[in-house]
């Protein structure tokens, strides 16, 4: 498989997926079941829970938009950076939050990292690691002194 | 130009023979005076860039300050052209001191992905994402749960 097309696959996951909001697009660009990996934990997810946690984001936010600024690929695996940002207009839950936050009209801006591994086409194993801090805390969910 | 494997054995010597022998020769031997970093906004406190190798020092003595014995291990490297993409896990033991942040003594993991990115044979460029809500978290440095403001 060329680098090119792994590229491709990752590029589409960001730009029509999620900037375009294509979510069939999922179909063809993962996976079944794949896994994820985020801080430390490995998590068995499929098609539909992706889209459902993409759905939950996009109440949340819904202009939310994803700035791809750069690519890696060598061999199996594609490694991404991008900055997400959104103003967060509808009800948010996070997973580790006790209650969901009322909407705040805050925008809010966060980098995110992910290393992808393609087989056969298809996204089949994601890690992944996103600046929550800066997220919750533009939304004003918390408050943190920088150092 | 430095090939991808001279690249990859770069970032092998920063954090074997650098980061984890705490040796900062190693660090300004393979890091371009001109560096620049670019970290997730809130941990920065300067603006999300930061220059110099004096710069990446900084956040080993940082880390070196509140985890004494932590050690990073590599898990996965990816490199084309200038750059190399990896993931890491950072590890140790949370029994120093820094003010305002009194010792957990909890074992701690932080798991990272960074792209960097190399020019004249040196590490030139660096874009970190480290997950501060975790590692916070796990320092005791803020609560558990963020709670949604009143």
């Amino acid at each position: 498989m060329p680098v090119s097309q792994n590229k491709a696959i990752v590029q589409r996951y960001i730009e029509a997926v999620w900037n375009q909001r294509q979510l069939d697009g999922i179909d063809t660009l993962f996976e079944e079941n794949y896994t994820i990996h985020q801080n430390g934990q490995a998590l068995a997810i499929n098609r539909e829970m992706l889209k459902q946690s993409i759905r939950t984001i996009l109440s949340a936010f819904p202009d939310f938009h994803m700035a791809l600024d750069s690519l890696v690929a060598e061999g199996d695996r594609v490694a991404a950076y991008w900055i997400n940002s959104g103003t967060q207009t509808g009800e948010l839950r996070l997973p580790d939050m006790p209650q969901s936050a009322p909407p705040s009209a805050r925008t809010t801006t966060f980098a995110e990292s992910a290393l992808f591994r393609i087989a056969a086409d298809k996204i089949a194993e994601v890690w992944y690691v996103s600046d929550r801090l800066s997220m919750v805390q533009g939304l004003g969910l918390i408050s943190w002194a920088a150092r | 130009m430095t090939t991808v494997e001279e690249n990859k054995a770069m970032i092998r010597r920063f954090y074997e023979e650098g980061a984890n022998a705490r040796n900062s020769a190693v660090i300004t031997e393979l890091v371009a005076p001109e560096f620049i970093g670019h970290y997730p906004d809130v941990v920065a406190g300067f603006s999300g860039t930061s220059q110099g190798p004096e710069s990446l020092m900084r956040d080993l003595e940082f880390i070196a300050a509140m985890v004494p014995d932590f050690r990073t291990t590599l898990e996965d490297l990816v490199g084309a052209g200038d750059k190399v993409a990896l993931r890491g896990v950072t590890q140790g033991t949370h029994t120093g001191q820094i003010p305002g942040v009194p010792p957990t003594g909890n074992a701690v993991r932080f798991t990272w992905c960074a792209i960097y990115r190399f020019a004249g044979g040196k590490i030139a460029e660096r874009w970190l994402n480290d997950d501060a809500l975790s590692t916070f978290q796990q320092l005791g440095m803020i609560p558990p749960l963020p709670q949604p403001a009143n």
